[in-house]
Parts: C-alpha cells; sequence; structure tokens
C-alpha cells in the first residue's frame, strides 16, 4: 500500500512563508486563501520565551471526517491517502468546513483578482477558477502535480515535477513529502530519526502530517 | 488547473536571477503560458551548483504579480503641477519616450558644459539608488553612463550608512576584509549573535545554512531585545537591554582575558594579531629608529626586535626596558631611550579590566551568571589546538563565531562592538578560519570577486587599506560630495561604494541648516532615483519629504507612485525584474551567507512581452548616452567594464565600436561573451544564446579562499588587533585638519579615535542627545523603540505587492507596535488596541500587538511603512520609526554611522475605529 | 493570523434556521400525532409543522455555494447526515403535507415517526462536526431531541391556544410540560458542563452568559407557571401563550448561540516547542482553550488569544 504524509520539521522552519507563497502560485488561489500557510506560535512568559512556526493544511486524514460528513460524495479519499474535492459534485454546503478540526477548508466566493474585483492581472485570466467559487476548497497535496509524477516514472516528494510545491520551495528544507508505507522512504527515514508529533492527535483521526520536533539523540 | 478549451497552452521555462535583496542573488525559473508570466519556481536543474538547490525566498513569489501589477507606471511621465509637496498633486501626464529622454538629456548637456559641479563645489547631479547595491543589478548598462555623467552625488541616501552595518562595513573590511561578517555556519558549533536577525535577513543561503547547522546541534544565542525569527530559531534568547551591546562583549572579553587567559589561542594572539607590539608613551607603537618597523619583544634573546624578525619568541606580557623611536600624528616624532613599555596585549588587559560581568550585568540588565557562562562557552565549544584539511590545507578549526545585527554594528557603539567581535574571534584564534568568524566580501577594497585579492602587505606587518588621506598636503580639505565622506570618515576609502558609506544623512540635514563653516548647502540640479523611497526609508522622513520637494529636477525611473517619485519631474518605466535583460557575477562568496563552490555568471531576460512601454534599462541609458553627446564617454566606460567585467582583456576583445549605438543584444552579447571567455581563460565566448538557454555559467570557487587566514600566513601578516594605532593617527591628524579650518562639530566624533575603544553609557548618549535637541525630560519617552527585518517585504518595491502583504500577516510580529504583555496591560492596552506612538520628533499611529517575546522596556515596529502615496501599501494603516527618530549630529558616530533606535510614548487613542 | 479558535462563520442564522425550524417543526408534528390520536381536532397543525420543516430547508438552500446542484445532497447517505436527513425529509414533507390534506391519522403517524428521525438527523449532524468542539460532544444530541420536542410542544401549547376555542389546560399536558422542561434543562445541563471543562475559552464564555438567559426563559418562567395553574393562581390560557412562548424562545436562542455564537472552532496547538539545536525543548501550546488542567485565573488570560501558557502539561504524540 502506499500512503502520503506531509513531514514538517518545526525545528528547521523559519516562518518565511515562502511556502504560502508558492502554494498560492501553484495553485492560484484568490486573495485570502492559503491552503498551505504558516502560523507563528509564542509559549512561556518573559523572559522564558520560546517562538515556533507551523505550517498547517490538509492532514489528509485517514479517518477524514469531512469524507465522512460531505453528502454529496464531492470529497473522497484515494486510496494513496490523498483527500480530494470534487469541485463540480460539490454543493459549497461547508459542512466538511465545519468537520476539519485542522482549519484546513475554506468556502469563498471571490474571483482570483488580487487587486480587487474590478482589476484583472494578464496572468490571473488564465486561472479564473470558477469551478471553485462557493465550493470547498483545500490543499490537495498538489495531487495533479503527484499523478503527473507517478503516470511518468517520477517519485512523489523526491522528483520536484511529482512533488507539492511548497516542498519544492521550502528554503529550510523544512518540508517533506512521501510514502509512510515504504520503509525506505524519505519521509519514513525523518520519522525514524526524529522525535514527532501529530497535531489534536486527541481526536484520533490519523492525520497524514507530522512535525518533526528534534532529532533522536 | 486551466481547461485550455483550443490547443494546450505553450509552455516554457525561462531561467532568471532574483536580487531583490542583498541576500541574493539566487537563481529561479519562470513557468510562461502563450507568453505569461504564470509561476514562479526553484531552478532545480541548478541544484548541484547553488548552495541552496536552486531555490528563492518567499520574495520571489511576488514576482508575478509585480510584472503584472495594475499600478504600474507603464507610460513616461511628466509632471505638469510645478508645486511640489505631500499635499501636491503632481498631475501627471503621459509623455512620449522622445520627450522624456530629449528633456533630461538638455539639462544634462546643459550640466556637462558648466563642468557638472556647482558653485559649493557639490556635483549637479545627484543619483540615490537603494537595496544595498542591489539595483546595480537591475540597472543594467547605467553604471556606465553614470561614469559619463560623473561628477555625480550618491550621498542622498534612503538609510545607506546609517541604516546599513555601517560600522561593519567599514571596520570589517579595515580588520578582515569583512564588508559584512557572517559565521562559517557548515562547519560552525556556537555562535553569538547579538541582534543579527539571519532567519529574516539572511535570505534562502542564510536559513538553510543554519538549519542544517540545527539539525547538527549548533547553540545559537540570540542577545537580543525581541524575540525575532532568529531568536525563536536560536537555542537561548538573552534579552538584552537596547544598545548595551558593547557592555556584554566587553564582559565576555573579560573573562576570557582575565580569568581564562592561560587557555586562549595565544599562538594565534602572537603570530597573526598585533598583540605583541610595544606601545610608547604617547600611545603609537615604538619603532625601530633605522626601518621605522614596530618593535616586539622577543624572549629568546631578551631584546627589542622589528615585527618581523623570524625565529622569535614574542611576549604577550610583560615590562620591559626599551628603547625606539615614536611616530605620532602629522610630523610628531619622539625618540625615547630606555623607557620602560609593555605590549598592546598588556594595555589591552588593562583596558578591559573593569568590565566585568557584574558591570555589565547592571548596563545590560542581564544576570552576569548568564554573561560568565557564555564566555566559557564561546570558549569551551572553539577547540582551541584543533585542526581540519581544507583543499589539501591543514587549517585551525575554531567552530565558533560572533556576528552582530544592525542597531549593534552602526550607530554610537558601532565601533566598540565591531571591535570587541573581532577581538573575540582573535582570542580563540577564530577569524577567518574554518568553524570561525569571516567576511563576506570586499566593496571598499577590490576585487571584489575574491577577497584575499585585495591582501596586500602594510609597512607595519599588517592589511594596507586605502585610507582617505588626514595629511595636510592631501586631506580633501572641501567635501567633493554633500554628505562630505571622503573628508570626515577616512575609512570610507574612495571606490564606487564609498559614498553611500559616508554620513548620507547629512546630505539631508544641510539642505535645511549646514554646519558651521562648511560650503554652503545646495540641492541637486538633477537627481536620479531608482529602487529607492527615501521618503519611506530614511529617518525624519516628514523632514526628507519636504527637503525634496526643494529639488528643481527629479527624474524617477519608476515602478508604482510612491512617496519620492511624487516629487519628480519625469518618470521614467523600466523593465522590472522578469522583463529587462542583464548578465551579472554571483557565487564566491558574498554577503550575507552566500558562500559557493563555484562563481560565475548568471542571465536575467525577458520571461515574456514586458508590460505597457515599459523599456529595458539598457535602452533607456543608450538613449540618454546618445542625446547627451555622450555615447563615446559611455561606450567606452562599458568596454572597461562599468557593468561587472571589462569587454576587453589580454585574452579576449569583445569589445564595443565606441563610436556607434549599439542594442540591448549586442551589449550583453559582449557581455557574455566576455565573461565566458574570462571563465575559460579566453577559450570559449558564448553568447547571449547560451545564458538564456542554460542561465548561467560557472567555475570552481576554492573553499579555501572562504578564508582569509591561510592568505594572511602566506603573506606573513597579522591582523591589526586589539591596539588601534594607526586609526589613532587618523584620528588625530583629522582632528587637527577639522580645527584648523574651525570645524569643532565632529569633536565628539574624533573622540572614538583611541586606540582601545572606550566604553560609553550608550542609551545615556540617546537619551541626552534627545533631552539636549528637544528640551524634553525623557522619562516622558519611557519606550525604547527598535525595528526589525521583514523578510516577506525588504526589499524590491514589495510594499503594493498583494501576494506579499497576505503572506506578510501570518507573522504576529508585523501586524503593529509590539509591546510586552504584561507591560500593555499595565498601561490598560490589549492586543488590537490603536495607540498612538510619540517622540520628542514627531508622533505616528499604530495598532498594539501584544507579546511576551519582547523586553517590557521596548517595543517594535517591523519594517518600514507609513505610506501615503504607494498604491495598495497606503491602505494598509501600518506605522513605521522612521518618521519618529531625528537626523542628529550627536546621534552619528566616527563613522558617519547611526542606529535605528528611538525613544517614544504610547498612549491609547480613543474614540476610533 | 491568530492560531486560537475563531468563530465559524460558514453556518450563519440561515443553517441555525434549519435546525430552528426544523426541530421546533418536527416536535410539534409528534405531539400533533399524538394528541390527534387522543381524539382532538389537530390534524391541522401539520400544515405549520411541515412548512416549518420546508422553511428551515429553504434557509440552507439560500446559505449553500451552489444551490443549482442542490440535489447532490442526496448522494451520501453511507455517512453523511446531512445526506440522510435530507432523505428522511424526502419523506417527511409529503407525510406531513399529506396529513393535513388528507387529516388520516395513520400519516399522520407515520409523519411523526419520519420527524423524530429527521430531528434526530439533525442532533446527529451536529455531533459529526468534528471541527466544532461546541458541537461534536455526544450531549448535543439529547439536548437537541430534547428542545425539538420542548419546542414543538410550545408550539402546540400556542397553537391549541390560539385556535382551539374550548382548549382546555389538563393536568396531562401540565405534566407532559413540566417533564419536557426538566428534561431539557438537564440536558442543556450536561451539554454545558462537559464543554466547561474543556472548550475554546470563548465557547465558554458565551455559553455561561446564555445559561442564566436559558435558565430563566426555558425553565424557571415557565415552570413557576406551570406550578401556579396547577395550584390554579394563573389563567390557564394566559398560562399555555407564555409558557408555550417560553418553551419556544429558549430553545430558539440556545440554538442560535450554539449555531451562531459559540461555535468556535478547535484552532491550532503544539504540545512542544522545538529545541532549536543545542537548546532545550520548550512546552506547547493550545492557545483560547480550557482543558481540564487550567485554572480559572488562566482561563479568563486565555480569554486573550495572545496569552500563552505555562502550566499545561506536556502532550507527547509519538
Amino acid at each position: 500500500m502506499t500512503r502520503y504524509v506531509m513531514v514538517a520539521d518545526i525545528n528547521r522552519c523559519v516562518g518565511c512563508q515562502t511556502c504560502t507563497a508558492a502554494c498560492k502560485h501553484t495553485n492560484a488561489t484568490a486573495p485570502g486563501v492559503q491552503w498551505r500557510k504558516v502560523l507563528d506560535f509564542e509559549t512561556g512568559r518573559f523572559p522564558n520565551v520560546h517562538r515556533a512556526f507551523i505550517p498547517v493544511g490538509c492532514n489528509h486524514c485517514l479517518d477524514a471526517p469531512c469524507a465522512d460528513v460531505c453528502p454529496t460524495t464531492a470529497t473522497q479519499k484515494r486510496p494513496d491517502g490523498i483527500v480530494t474535492i470534487n469541485y463540480d459534485t460539490c454543493i459549497g454546503c461547508a459542512y466538511c468546513i465545519e468537520a476539519c478540526p485542522y482549519q484546513a477548508r475554506e468556502r469563498v466566493d471571490i474571483p482570483n483578482r488580487a487587486y480587487g474585483t474590478r482589476v484583472q492581472m494578464k496572468h490571473e485570466q488564465r486561472v479564473e477558477h470558477l469551478e471553485r467559487r462557493a465550493v470547498a476548497q483545500k490543499c490537495t497535496f498538489c495531487v495533479d502535480r503527484v499523478d503527473f509524477g507517478l503516470a511518468n516514472g517520477l517519485i512523489p516528494g523526491i522528483d520536484p515535477e511529482a512533488t507539492p510545491a511548497c516542498v519544492n520551495a521550502c528554503i529550510a528544507d523544512a518540508l517533506s513529502f512521501g510514502d509512510i508505507e515504504d520503509e525506505n522512504s524519505n519521509v519514513a527515514e525523518l520519522l525514524r530519526s526524529h522525535e514527532y508529533f501529530r497535531m489534536h492527535e486527541e481526536l484520533d483521526i490519523g492525520s497524514g502530517f507530522y512535525y518533526l520536533w528534534t532529532p533522536r539523540k | 488547473m486551466t481547461h485550455e478549451a483550443h490547443r494546450p497552452p505553450e509552455k516554457k521555462k525561462v531561467h532568471t536571477y532574483c536580487y531583490q535583496c542583498v541576500a541574493g542573488p539566487d537563481l529561479l525559473d519562470v513557468q510562461v503560458e502563450d507568453d505569461t508570466a504564470t509561476q514562479i519556481q526553484p531552478n532545480f536543474e541548478a541544484a548541484d551548483v547553488s548552495p541552496v538547490g536552486g531555490k528563492v525566498c518567499v520574495k520571489a513569489y511576488g514576482l508575478i504579480q509585480k510584472m503584472y501589477n495594475p499600478h504600474r507606471i507603464l507610460s513616461p511621465m511628466k509632471r505638469t503641477n510645478p508645486t511640489k509637496g505631500r499635499d501636491e498633486n503632481p498631475d501627471f501626464i503621459p509623455i512620449s519616450w522622445d520627450e522624456a529622454l530629449d528633456t533630461i538629456a538638455e539639462k544634462i548637456k546643459e550640466i556637462k558644459a558648466s563642468g557638472g559641479v556647482d558653485d559649493s563645489g557639490y556635483p549637479r547631479i545627484a543619483a540615490s539608488f537603494g537595496g544595498g547595491g542591489t539595483s546595480t543589478y537591475y540597472m543594467g548598462t547605467f553604471p556606465a553612463f553614470l561614469k559619463a555623467i560623473a561628477p555625480i552625488d550618491f550621498g542622498f541616501g534612503s538609510g545607506q550608512g546609517v541604516k546599513c552595518y555601517h560600522s561593519e562595513h567599514l571596520y570589517g573590511e579595515y580588520w578582515h576584509r569583512a564588508f559584512i561578517v557572517a559565521p562559517d555556519t557548515p562547519n560552525c558549533d556556537y555562535i553569538l549573535s547579538f541582534g543579527m536577525n539571519i532567519e529574516a535577513s539572511g535570505g534562502v543561503c542564510g536559513v538553510k545554512r543554519h538549519a542544517d547547522a540545527r539539525d547538527r546541534g549548533i547553540k545559537r544565542v540570540q542577545i537580543e531585545p525581541h524575540l525575532s525569527q532568529t531568536g525563536a530559531t536560536s537555542a537561548e534568547w538573552v534579552p538584552i537591554r537596547p544598545k548595551t551591546d558593547p557592555a556584554f562583549m566587553f564582559a565576555l572579553l573579560n573573562v576570557l582575558l582575565h580569568e581564562q587567559r592561560e587557555n586562549l589561542d595565544l599562538p594565534f594572539l602572537k603570530s597573526r594579531t598585533g598583540s605583541p607590539y610595544l606601545v610608547a608613551p604617547n600611545g603609537f607603537f615604538l619603532r625601530d629608529p633605522k626601518t621605522d618597523k614596530p618593535l616586539v619583544y622577543d624572549l629568546k634573546t631578551g631584546q627589542a626586535v622589528p615585527f618581523d624578525t623570524v625565529d622569535t619568541d614574542l611576549a604577550l606580557e610583560g615590562h620591559f626596558v626599551v628603547s625606539g623611536s615614536e611616530r605620532g600624528a602629522d610630523q610628531d616624532r619622539w625618540e625615547h631611550q630606555d623607557i620602560k613599555v609593555t605590549t598592546a596585549f598588556e594595555h589591552l588587559l588593562e583596558h578591559i579590566k573593569p568590565y566585568t560581568p557584574l558591570w555589565a550585568s547592571r548596563v545590560c540588565d542581564i544576570d552576569n551568571k548568564i554573561i560568565r557562562r557564555i564566555a566559557l562557552e564561546f570558549l569551551q565549544h572553539a577547540r582551541i589546538g584543533e585542526t581540519t584539511v581544507i583543499d589539501g590545507r591543514t587549517l585551525p578549526l575554531r567552530p565558533v563565531a560572533v556576528v552582530l545585527g544592525k542597531t549593534v554594528n552602526n550607530g554610537w557603539g558601532g565601533y566598540q562592538c565591531c571591535w570587541a567581535r573581532t577581538l573575540l574571534a582573535c582570542l580563540v584564534g577564530g577569524l577567518e578560519v574554518p568553524g570561525g568568524t569571516l567576511g563576506t566580501t570586499v566593496r571598499l577594497n577590490r576585487p571584489a570577486s575574491d577577497r584575499n585579492l585585495s591582501v596586500h602587505p602594510s609597512a607595519d606587518g599588517f592589511m594596507d587599506y586605502p585610507l582617505n588621506p588626514t595629511d595636510e598636503e592631501h586631506w580633501l580639505a572641501r567635501p567633493d560630495v554633500r554628505n562630505a565622506n571622503r573628508t570626515l570618515v577616512p575609512l570610507v576609502a574612495n571606490s564606487p561604494w564609498s559614498q553611500a558609506l559616508g554620513p548620507t544623512h547629512l546630505a539631508w540635514m544641510q539642505q535645511v541648516k549646514g554646519p558651521d563653516n562648511w560650503p554652503q548647502a545646495t540641492p541637486p540640479d538633477l537627481w536620479f532615483v531608482y529602487r529607492t523611497n527615501p521618503a519611506i526609508s530614511f529617518w525624519d522622513t516628514n523632514h526628507v519629504v519636504k527637503t525634496m520637494a526643494t529639488f528643481p529636477f527629479t527624474v524617477c525611473f519608476a515602478y508604482t507612485a510612491d512617496e519620492t517619485n511624487h516629487m519628480a519631474d519625469i518618470l521614467l518605466p523600466d523593465c522590472t525584474d522578469l522583463e529587462g535583460l542583464q548578465l551579472i557575477r554571483l557565487g564566491g562568496t558574498k554577503f550575507i551567507e552566500q558562500f559557493w563552490d563555484v562563481q560565475g555568471f548568471a542571465l536575467r531576460q525577458p520571461v515574456a512581452e514586458p508590460q505597457g512601454d515599459s523599456r529595458d534599462f539598457t535602452w533607456i541609458t543608450t538613449e540618454l548616452a546618445k542625446r547627451s553627446g555622450l555615447l563615446e564617454s559611455y561606450n567606452e566606460a562599458l568596454n572597461h567594464g562599468a557593468v561587472g567585467i571589462s569587454l576587453k582583456s589580454d585574452i579576449y576583445d569583445h569589445s564595443l565600436d565606441i563610436t556607434k549605438e549599439h542594442t540591448v543584444e549586442a551589449i550583453w552579447e559582449a557581455v557574455c561573451q566576455s565573461a565566458s571567455a574570462e571563465m575559460s581563460a579566453g577559450k570559449e565566448h558564448q553568447g547571449l544564446d547560451y545564458y538564456r538557454k542554460n542561465g548561467y555559467r560557472f567555475i570552481p570557487f576554492e573553499r579555501i579562499k572562504w578564508y582569509l587566514t591561510p592568505t594572511m600566513e602566506d603573506l606573513g601578516l597579522r591582523y591589526e588587533m586589539p591596539y588601534q594605532e594607526q586609526l589613532t593617527r587618523v584620528g588625530t591628524q583629522l582632528g587637527r585638519r577639522l580645527h584648523s579650518r574651525g570645524i569643532s562639530w565632529w569633536d565628539e566624533q574624533l573622540e572614538e579615535y583611541h586606540a582601545l575603544p572606550d566604553m560609553m553609557d550608550f542609551p545615556g548618549i540617546w537619551e541626552q542627545a534627545l533631552e539636549r535637541n528637544f528640551k524634553i525630560n525623557i522619562d516622558d519617552y519611557p519606550f525604547w523603540l527598535i525595528t526589525s527585518r521583514s523578510m516577506q517585504y525588504a526589499w524590491g518595491g514589495n510594499a503594493s505587492i498583494q501576494i506579499i502583504h497576505e503572506v506578510s500577516k501570518n507573522i504576529r510580529t508585523h501586524g503593529g507596535l509590539v509591546m510586552n504583555t504584561d507591560r500593555a496591560h499595565e498601561l490598560g492596552l490589549e492586543d488590537g488596541d490603536r495607540v498612538e506612538i510619540r517622540s520628542p520628533l514627531s508622533a505616528t499611529r499604530g495598532i498594539v500587538v501584544t507579546r511576551q517575546g519582547i523586553r517590557p522596556d521596548t517595543v517594535m515596529l517591523m519594517g518600514q511603512f507609513d505610506h501615503w502615496a504607494t498604491p495598495f501599501a497606503r491602505d494598509f494603516a501600518m506605522p513605521s520609526m522612521n518618521s519618529l527618530v531625528p537626523m542628529l549630529l550627536d546621534l552619528t558616530d566616527s563613522s558617519g554611522s547611526g542606529a535605528d533606535l528611538a525613544r517614544v510614548s504610547i498612549s491609547k487613542l480613543r474614540g476610533e475605529a | 493570523m491568530s492560531i486560537g479558535p475563531k468563530l465559524q462563520h460558514n453556518w450563519d442564522w440561515r443553517a441555525a434556521g434549519n435546525f430552528i425550524a426544523g426541530g421546533s417543526g418536527a416536535g410539534l408534528l409528534l405531539f400533533t400525532s399524538i394528541q390527534a390520536w387522543m381524539g382532538q381536532d389537530v390534524t391541522l397543525y401539520a400544515l405549520p409543522a411541515s412548512l416549518l420543516i420546508m422553511v428551515g430547508l429553504g434557509l440552507v438552500w439560500l446559505e449553500i455555494g451552489r444551490p443549482m446542484r442542490s440535489l447532490n445532497v442526496f448522494l451520501n447517505p453511507r455517512t453523511s447526515w446531512m445526506s440522510r436527513e435530507s432523505i428522511v425529509a424526502l419523506g417527511l414533507l409529503p407525510l406531513g403535507f399529506l396529513s393535513y390534506f388528507t387529516h388520516s391519522l395513520a400519516i399522520l403517524a407515520a409523519a411523526a415517526v419520519t420527524a423524530m428521525l429527521f430531528l434526530y438527523c439533525q442532533a446527529s449532524i451536529l455531533k459529526a462536526a468534528k471541527g466544532i468542539p461546541a458541537w461534536r460532544v455526544r450531549e448535543i444530541v439529547p439536548y437537541i431531541l430534547s428542545t425539538g420536542l420542548a419546542e414543538g410542544f410550545g408550539l402546540l401549547l400556542l397553537l391549541n391556544s390560539a385556535l382551539q376555542p374550548q382548549f382546555e389546560v389538563t393536568r396531562l399536558l401540565l405534566n407532559t410540560a413540566l417533564v419536557l422542561l426538566l428534561g431539557r434543562m438537564v440536558f442543556w445541563h450536561r451539554y454545558w458542563r462537559v464543554l466547561s471543562t474543556e472548550a475554546p475559552t470563548r465557547t465558554i464564555k458565551v455559553l455561561n452568559a446564555a445559561y442564566p438567559v436559558f435558565f430563566l426563559i426555558g425553565f424557571l418562567v415557565p415552570t413557576v407557571l406551570i406550578i401556579s395553574a396547577r395550584l390554579q393562581l394563573t389563567n390557564p390560557i394566559i398560562l399555555s401563550l407564555i409558557t408555550g412562548f417560553c418553551m419556544i424562545l429558549a430553545g430558539w436562542m440556545s440554538k442560535m448561540t450554539i449555531i451562531t455564537r459559540a461555535a468556535y472552532n478547535q484552532g491550532y496547538a503544539i504540545p512542544v516547542t522545538p529545541s532549536r539545536g543545542g537548546g532545550k525543548p520548550g512546552p506547547g501550546l493550545t492557545p483560547g482553550w480550557k482543558t481540564r488542567n487550567t485554572t480559572q485565573a488562566t482561563l479568563d488570560r486565555n480569554l486573550s488569544e495572545n496569552s500563552s501558557i505555562t502550566n499545561l502539561p506536556r502532550r507527547n504524540h509519538v
């Protein structure tokens, strides 16, 4: 079996938002919509303060509550773990948004126009994505890139053309993507060699997003 | 996914570079579909030559929007409202390129005919460029034109000299060819970082190197008043009181020198520094009367001998009775017979003695245990005595480094910090060796491509340095540019960068009121502005705006409307980043942490049809040169290497016919061919086609060139540490020159020219300067206001890029005035409250962002905003400290720099939305 | 952007309207059927009941992003409670309207049973919404069921008072009302209590503020009125009207609160901050949350999303 997961090393991440911007580029999301973003956490009390940068997005959960609640089957879980949305089937009921504890989904009805609805830049003309208006949207693990890669003998997470844009772009090499079921994969090795956690582990929905926080001694 | 109905889009990938900030340049690809730029991507093909796998940072992802930004100025414009001011609408109207260029050319011709210099002796033409020199890599052949229309005053700064690493630039190059200093991160285990915000300002190279280092277990201690991105990613945060870093560092020196002396790298001190040099009674070196060489004491023979005597065992400490001569300033000379002298090192010990960790703890508001622990950790991690092999040569391995950030390495205290940092490195033998504290490049010495080649011996056994003369005969008594850099600051040398390193605020200040006994201040008759916005990015921005409005003729190469080109007479739209053609050098070692194993050239090329009627900068320049009647001198400057490489040398000749007007392609074809020829020792001459297709060409850059100490060893030279004898002499001479002309207003600055830097109450300097100049009580302004770098915005004119604004909001400290949570609550302030931020000079407004990661006595405003003309940015309502900071000579150090520091009061705005 | 729980904004008053109208309508249908089977001529109440359910669903239709595709809502009964609710509604509405037109007690009974299924689906819709702590607790199901019943009964009282000339406020009616009121109060309290120990602090704040209002309108006032009626101290019609009104209002307010004001999402949390090379790891943070280990003092502080908590236990999830 294959299961694609995302691994974020928060010991490396510097919160630069390069992944945020790269995702917006590649997926041409509307202003304000960020399928991938990096949060700025601060803990402790002066002067004992820690600050961490946490990349977030869809966790492509094993027991995805969004897929369960979706009334139209627009949200589907693929065998390889990627949770997809069929924009043409979705009715935009936003139930999946309420079901997601990672705040990964959005429903917006604004044009892909960065400078306001009346101005369309040349590159925006090509990516209107009308199919996404008023329906659910979220990180897709760049499933188009993954599928392109698989169809052409490339390895998702290793070959850039088969890898999510955020992983490609990360300048700290903090993001990794790969098949957790393959014990020789990059992600499997990272999980062996680092301490890690998954967010909201207590909700027990099988998140596919792992956070490394220190190399194992 | 787009669904093209008729045919698949014609897709291609175009190679280019990003050099929007000094942390670059970095390579990238632009995906283009049907002549539309659609995506920025890393250039993965370059992964094996680029130290960062061909990646670019977040800023580069704004380049598509930058190209298609609807607010771009896309045709030349001319001002029709003759009155200039913030509240005056310029009423720009579009004009043809012919009209624009001819208007400018007429002006240039008239200025050239008059000699180019006004009655005060200042150049009639001024030019301001921003981005720490990065604008050079976007302005095509304009540098060649600037040579043709020289003289030019480059000193109307937009932050150069006062907001940059100023003191580090000058002292760094002086002491170890380090225009900017970096750790040898890949080999380092322990870094002391005084406010250096590498995770925000270090670009791709900085971020990746330090992320890798974290995986290796590096310990970095971030010493800084607030918890920046770098503090966040450091092993320890030490929240130091602002501007007290000199005290901290002197205390570290104290521990090492007075508690750990026997554990220091004594061989390095003896053979690679001026520590053993004997100091004569008047403070200058004791010299051999015959050869004038500084003397050292040889314990083997029990005699004072010239420093370069071989086979000696030099004393670092001790008092000796010797004879010799002493050469002071100007003609001062003393002959000494049997006097008791000691070494520079002993003087250092004495000098540092009072500055204990306990003393520093009170100044810095940091527990003295922490200070001492850090000193010991630094020493322990230095692994003195260990070696490594680089390119077949055995070198010391000293995996510890000290880096400084802005507001630490500039302004008062900058000298102290740079000196202390360099000395810390010397004490453990970690200067310019693997793992240690390294310089990155040179800009005042030459060549920039390899700083090792800039090392030449001085008579005293140190590195020679092109100090501006201060002797009576050669001192530039009458300043030739408005910031008087070579007159006032001997250390700025005389390279194309020197003007930007003078006190650039002087150029602005004296427009209102010049200092005594000084040439009458004059505005420039023609002012070129490109990639810079002094109306936002300098100090006392209200004053800068008013001053700009008095300039009679301003030509701005304009991207969008902004606060500076609001005062322009002509706007010229150049092809922006993804539209122009230019070949540049990259690789080798360069600021900030650009350490490559290759060196070469990369091309920036039009990825798609340029927007509107914007034109390539090279085309604009050639047109200007032609219309100004300067085509020949322009072409000559090109041939002589004005764009970074000579078009003719011993091994190749791609020089241009100076009598002809050459197209953009023809010029860059010649540059490309010259570049290839240089790299292949004349064997290959690939032109534009090659670079368009491949993006770059590199040759190896030996790893050993990262380090200067091998060169110093080969030449038998020493680092001029700790004792600044030459600077003492130079300072004394400068003082005499200034005083002889009745100039007393540089006296405070002259005080800095001491052989061993004095400790001062640096925060007190700010407090007293503000009280004195504004007749206020400093207690009414209880907060220190500092600023911090935004990776997303700085630089590149990104303020109007929507995607940049959107993603930057994820960073909490980008929101407004960052204030300590508990302190805010004490004042009755909550997160999100609107407040007035008032300094003795002016006031601005912002929103409170409460954080734990900042000292209670400090507040922080990130980046530089307060826009009022730039589209999109003017709606941010994000404040900046720049309008709050006065331009004061009192707050200028001897190197001509200041620091971004203010004192403010915060009060809640009532009844405001 | 803030990292603590944020109020969800996708399901607004229109979505709340579905739960309000649908719940009340379903409850009304049940008690209409019971009362009809007990011999009263009240099948006409099936009309307002069905209309209410229809209006509720119509409000949802107004709220979804692609109303023209709304028929897709039926496609996932295998796992989706919303699909199930829609399919049940497909049967419920015809049965409801039919029972009005036909006056058939059998059809009315079928409608009532279907209405209970419908009500259960609505409660389950909320419980399955794993992203909203105020919805996903088990205790929401009995609460939604009990308030649907209470509101339905309240509507019955109102309709009876208004439309039945010989309306007699029987002891059975009063006792039923008391049981429904008490039952709902108990389920509300259980719902509130489970969230008061572990939920976003803003959710707790909203529910804390709602509690006394709910207690007053949804329990105390009607209970006192009912008791006074039992003691024959009150005009029964007035009692019926006010009690009915209170039973409805409290339920509607509570559902509006739960859907639109208490519905803060999960937010983000980390169990640890990284060691950053040679440093030590630091505490984690669950911003904007009260969990079992925080005190009231930190709860108050926690209302500011920027506050940080040092005494949360480290949650290791390896």
